[in-house]
Formats: structure tokens, C-alpha cells, sequence
């Protein structure tokens, strides 16, 4: 087997979870694509040793990291209308475990929202609807969508 | 509903308002609206990781097309013949063995760790000056450079970084496991230039100048308290 078989194998194995990663993270999914293509090109650059069990977490780590820069490099207006942290003060937590985190809210969502917040929701976090386009759409004035998502954060919150 | 309630859900209002309208308020405008009060704080929080959450939820429900990718990857960056690469970086190793014997290149800077940062404080200065300097971002620039041969013996500069992911790369790289004995250490902020040509028995030792945290090395663990 020669480098590139080793790489192409690694590339295949991997990609699945590293875009899932950055998908995740970013709200930009060209810009998703663009970052693994990076980490892995970056490999090819330096001679990294891939071994074994210690692949996984370097190459989901090099995600993180670079969806991370990318972030930190938006203008605050920018990170702020998609959502992003603001600071980074729980960016350190294990990979792992930010994504079981964010499994246990989708799974508080679908068990513990109900009619007719669930509408607003998924309006709002799914199809991605400004508060104006929601109220505009269901009829209702801006302070009931308000109201109705300021219900559903503490619902959620309540089961964290 | 007393005062204070009411008030927080006036302040998360606005919030939600300016998330319609970013492009009317300043910077600071937005971080005071943020930051007004503690539940704001936490609502925000909150909606940063349900929005999350939900990417995380569609990322899945759309499989990625792996053949494509690798297809994008392979034009991109394979383009030149796999055999005439091989040949450079073993051209590169041979200079940078050459560079290290004449130049002393392992200098090891220690400074006051900086704790976690601290979120109750959090202004728009802190923002403005990006804390985190990691390595792929190290070697980006490196890669940028056109002699190949610095690429092999270039120290990686780790600037304010978290322990956890500094020691990570760094016992990764050496073929070690990392045991944190002490959670509170995780997140200690270090500034550290790591030479890759170095010994881990040297890293380690280079190491011990920091504050408030051992390692030790024990088989190929490395223990750290």
C-alpha cells in the first residue's frame, strides 16, 4: 500500500464524521466542505504519524480548530445573526461530549415541545424564518412568536 | 410576574428583535444586549446550542457524498505525481536534519497560564483580540513559506492555548495516552513552543515550568495533575 491508498483510506473512513463535525458547527455548508478538505491536505503537507486509535480525535480536534478560526474571524454581527458563541469559554469540552450534548436536546425537543410552540420551532430553527417572517406567516403579532420561543428555550432548559 | 421577570423577558425581546436586524445595532449594542443580565446570558447560550443542535439533526438526515469529496480532494491536492512528492519530502527530511545539527532551534518560552476566560466578563476587547492560536493555523503559515525544508524542524507555537488540546496533539504525536487527574487543569491556558525534533523526555521537561500543573510520564501514559 502506498501513501496516497493510505490517505484515500483515512479520507474515507473519516469524512463522514468530520463533516457532520463541521456542518454542525458552521452555518455554511460549502464552508463545511471546504474544512475537511483542508485538515486532510494539511496532512498531506507535514508528516503526520497516523496511528491507530489516536486518528479519530486528531482529525476531529483539526475540525473543530478550524471551525473554531473561522468563527473567531466573522465580523460579531455576522456570529451573532447565525447563532455562533460568542465567547469561547466552553469550547474546550471533549468532542464527544458537546455532540452527545446537542443529541440530548434534539431528543428533549421531539419528546417535550408541543403545539404550538413546536410550529414556531421548527419555523425558526429548522427552516431557518426571521421572527417577522413567523409572525407574518402563522398571524400572530411578533410578541407572541417571542413569547412563544422564550417558552420553548425554557422548556428545553428544564430538562437539561 | 415580578419586576425582574419581566424585565429579562423585555431584555431577551430586544434580543430577539436585533436577531432580525443585526445590521442596525453596533457591536456593542449587541454584546449589552447579550450580557444584561445573567438569563440573558443564558438564553443566549441556549439558543446558540439548539441552533446547533438542529445543523447536527439535518447534517444527519443528509448523508455526505464521500466519492465526491474525495474526488474534489484527489484534483486538488494530488494533481502532481505521488512519486515526485515522496522524493521531496524525503529532499526535505535530509535539509532539516542537516538545518538542526547547525542551529539550536528548541527555545521554550513559559509564561503565567491565564485562566479559562472568564465569561461573566466578557467585553468587545476580548473579542477583538482572538485568544486561541492553534496548530493547524500555525502550519497553515508554514505551508505558505516556500522552503520545504523549515517545514520539518519549524517549532509549533502553542499561544494561550488549553492544556487538554495542547497535550493531546502533543502526546498524539509521541505515540502517548493522556490521563487528567485533575479536571480543574483541562482548561489552563498555556503559552508553549513545541519542538517537534525534540524528546518527549525534553517536551516533559520544558513542560514542568508551567504553573499549577505535573505531568508525569508513566509508560506511555502521561498523568497529569
Amino acid at each position: 500500500m502506498n501513501d496516497k491508498t493510505i490517505l484515500e483510506g483515512l479520507f474515507r473512513q473519516h469524512y463522514g464524521k468530520m463533516i457532520h463535525l463541521a456542518r454542525t458547527l458552521l452555518h455554511d455548508d460549502a464552508e463545511a466542505q471546504d474544512v475537511v478538505q483542508d485538515v486532510f491536505a494539511r496532512l498531506l503537507e507535514n508528516d503526520y504519524q497516523m496511528t491507530g486509535s489516536k486518528t479519530e480525535a486528531y482529525l476531529m480536534s483539526a475540525v473543530r480548530n478550524r471551525c473554531m478560526n473561522l468563527i473567531r474571524k466573522m465580523q460579531l454581527r455576522e456570529r451573532f445573526k447565525h447563532l455562533h458563541p460568542l465567547d469561547e469559554a466552553d469550547e474546550s469540552h471533549p468532542i464527544e461530549d458537546v455532540l452527545a450534548k446537542l443529541e440530548q436536546i434534539n431528543a428533549i425537543v421531539d419528546a417535550h415541545i408541543e403545539e404550538p410552540h413546536k410550529t414556531i420551532f421548527r419555523l425558526r430553527f429548522d427552516e431557518e424564518l426571521t421572527f417577522q417572517e413567523i409572525a407574518t406567516r402563522l398571524d400572530i403579532s411578533i410578541g407572541t412568536v417571542y413569547k412563544y420561543l422564550r417558552q420553548c428555550i425554557s422548556r428545553i432548559k428544564s430538562f437539561i | 410576574m415580578t419586576p425582574t421577570a419581566m424585565e429579562t423577558n423585555n431584555n431577551i425581546d430586544r434580543l430577539l428583535d436585533m436577531l432580525d436586524h443585526p445590521e442596525r445595532y453596533s457591536d456593542q449594542e449587541i454584546l449589552d444586549a447579550v450580557n444584561r443580565d445573567e438569563e440573558t446570558r443564558e438564553f443566549y447560550h441556549h439558543l446558540t446550542q439548539v441552533t446547533r443542535a438542529r445543523r447536527s439533526q439535518r447534517s444527519l438526515s443528509q448523508p455526505a457524498d464521500v466519492d465526491k469529496a474525495w474526488e474534489q480532494f484527489e484534483q486538488t491536492h494530488l494533481a502532481r505525481p505521488w512519486r515526485e512528492r515522496l522524493w521531496l519530502r524525503v529532499a526535505a527530511a535530509v535539509l532539516g536534519i542537516l538545518m538542526m545539527s547547525g542551529i539550536a532551534w528548541a527555545t521554550v518560552y513559559t509564561v503565567r497560564h491565564i485562566n479559562a476566560v472568564d465569561t461573566s466578563n466578557y467585553n468587545s476587547e476580548s473579542l477583538a483580540t482572538p485568544a486561541i492560536n492553534e496548530e493547524t493555523e500555525v502550519t497553515e503559515e508554514k505551508t505558505l513559506g516556500d522552503t520545504t525544508a523549515v517545514k520539518v524542524t519549524e517549532p509549533v507555537v502553542f499561544d494561550n492555548i488549553p492544556l487538554e488540546q495542547m497535550l493531546g496533539e502533543i502526546a498524539a504525536y509521541y505515540g502517548m495516552t493522556v490521563d487528567f487527574r485533575n479536571e480543574e487543569v483541562r482548561t489552563l491556558r498555556f503559552h508553549f513552543v513545541w519542538n517537534r525534533g525534540d524528546g518527549l523526555e525534553k517536551v516533559l521537561d520544558d513542560m514542568s515550568h508551567f504553573e499549577s500543573v505535573t505531568i508525569q510520564q508513566t509508560g506511555n501514559r502521561l498523568i497529569v495533575q
